[in-house]
């Protein structure tokens, strides 16, 4: 199955280019070196946990009812993952990372899913609204202090 | 002269036939590995990977030409392409029509990646797929697996292959090591315990996690901790290549990855500690094998 021997030169080469390439990148930063896609998956493979959060994160969604009045939708049903997944996957970063317009589409976007998912289940929302909140962390629990005055929240979008 | 005798080095270290024995074994625990990974989102499959659920893909679905249905797709087809998938990694696992099944697997990987694994984007999930293309590619089945079994009549015989493929997961998993370990000298947030302290407490801190730090230890301990894991990590890639250090650093591999998944709850790590038999002998992995499975023949 494995090319000829040539080839497999040539393979070795480009891995240790685009590997050391990588390694060099998380050293001096040189951004150039991440052009290429296949730098970029290097990269990622060697980019754990590179920093933390002062404070607990996490999406908060509200639904209005049919009065008017705001309540919160719960997403746990919509992630069943682990909860450090399930928030991971709630910040959007591929989103994130392409700027501020971009991710607040994806979010308008999980927003308009979540309208219609959440009809689907019976709750009739007239308009479904999105909030990045944060809040003190806690060794009683990553929620123990999500509770007013604690909480900060970041508008995020708002459908229809 | 010189050239000669590096060129002579170079194709030993990167070309020679082996016995496949210890990529045989990576090919087992990691596609195990991957049937417990993957067999445990099987209850989520519609929530997770079909419009049942919140899904953004990567890119646009109309970015994605006549695939364009399948970012997300139905619930159905969604369960057909996840049975495809599971079956794809059981067939590699017992080495049954291994770089077909490998191959199938890796493209639907990659779809899984487009359409709802990005949104984790995690290293390991990249490490995954790697490991598993280069596996695939191998020559990972020719002993200990069904087509061993079929062509020669028992599964521990077997017949060479290229050392290339674990030469180049091994060196992945050495500069996985050294990049964690080379930023962590310089990051900003590793510069003390407080990431230990509060990533203890944060998103993916367990019971066991939050405990440690509800005892109110000083920070001096999170420091020191700190400063433990950056050497063991900056030693790690050049322990598992020495062989007189190598089973002193897989023991400490092994409760390094054990104590995060405990602590952290992060658990995918795990499969770093089988994959340390990349780094042994070929040779000596297979004459240990066949001892342990009760046949001494070559092949």
């Amino acid at each position: 199955m494995l090319p000829p021997r040539f080839l497999q030169h040539i393979i070795v080469l480009c891995y240790l280019l685009i590997a050391g390439a990588s390694l060099l990148f998380t050293v001096l930063r040189f951004p150039i070196l991440l052009r290429i896609p296949l730098m970029t998956f290097s990269y990622g493979m060697m980019a754990p946990y590179q920093g933390f959060n002062r404070s607990n994160v996490d999406l908060r969604a509200e639904g209005q009812d049919e009065r008017g009045v705001w309540q919160r939708i719960d997403l746990a049903p919509y992630y069943p993952v682990e909860v450090g997944e399930a928030i991971a996957r709630r910040h959007l970063f591929a989103f994130r990372a392409q700027g501020d317009d971009a991710a607040r589409a994806a979010y308008a976007d999980l927003a308009r899913q979540l309208l219609i998912h959440e009809s689907v289940q019976g709750y009739h929302w007239r308009r479904v609204r999105l909030f990045w909140d944060s809040w003190p962390v806690s060794a009683y629990g990553y929620e123990a202090m999500r509770h007013a005055p604690l909480v900060t929240s970041v508008f995020l979008a708002e459908v229809p | 002269m010189i050239f000669s005798v590096f060129q002579r080095q170079w194709n030993h270290f990167w070309f020679r036939p082996v016995p496949p024995h210890p990529l045989a074994l990576m090919r087992i625990a990691f596609g195990s590995f991957l049937l417990l990974y993957w067999g445990l989102k099987i209850p989520q499959v519609p929530m997770l990977f079909s419009g049942h659920g919140l899904i953004l893909p990567l890119f646009p679905a109309h970015e994605f030409g006549p695939l364009a249905s399948l970012f997300p797709p139905t619930v159905t087809i969604a369960c057909i392409l996840f049975a495809i998938f599971y079956a794809s990694l059981l067939l590699f696992t017992v080495g049954f029509g291994m770089r077909i099944a490998g191959i199938v697997a890796f493209i639907l990987n990659v779809y899984y990646w487009m359409l709802s694994l990005h949104l984790f984007n995690t290293s390991f999930e990249r490490l995954f797929l790697f490991t598993l293309l280069v596996l695939t590619l191998s020559g990972a089945d020719r002993t200990l697996s069904f087509r061993a079994w079929r062509e020669k009549g028992d599964a521990r015989s077997f017949s060479p292959v290229s050392i290339l493929p674990q030469r180049l997961l091994a060196l992945q998993i050495t500069f996985v090591y050294l990049g964690v370990a080379l930023q962590k000298l310089w990051l900003p947030d590793w510069q003390s315990g407080e990431i230990l302290s509060y990533s203890l407490v944060g998103v993916w801190g367990s019971r066991a996690g939050n405990w440690i730090v509800a005892r109110n230890l000083p920070l001096a301990v999170f420091d020191v901790s700190v400063s433990l894991i950056k050497a063991f990590e900056l030693a790690m890639p050049f322990g598992l290549w020495v062989p007189r250090s190598r089973l002193w650093f897989m023991a400490g591999g092994a409760l390094f990855h054990t104590g995060i998944a405990l602590l952290l709850d992060i658990w995918w790590f795990l499969v770093l500690i089988p994959a340390y038999i990349l780094f042994f002998d070929p040779e000596d992995v297979r004459l240990r094998t066949q001892r342990w499975l009760g046949k001494e023949n070559n092949n």
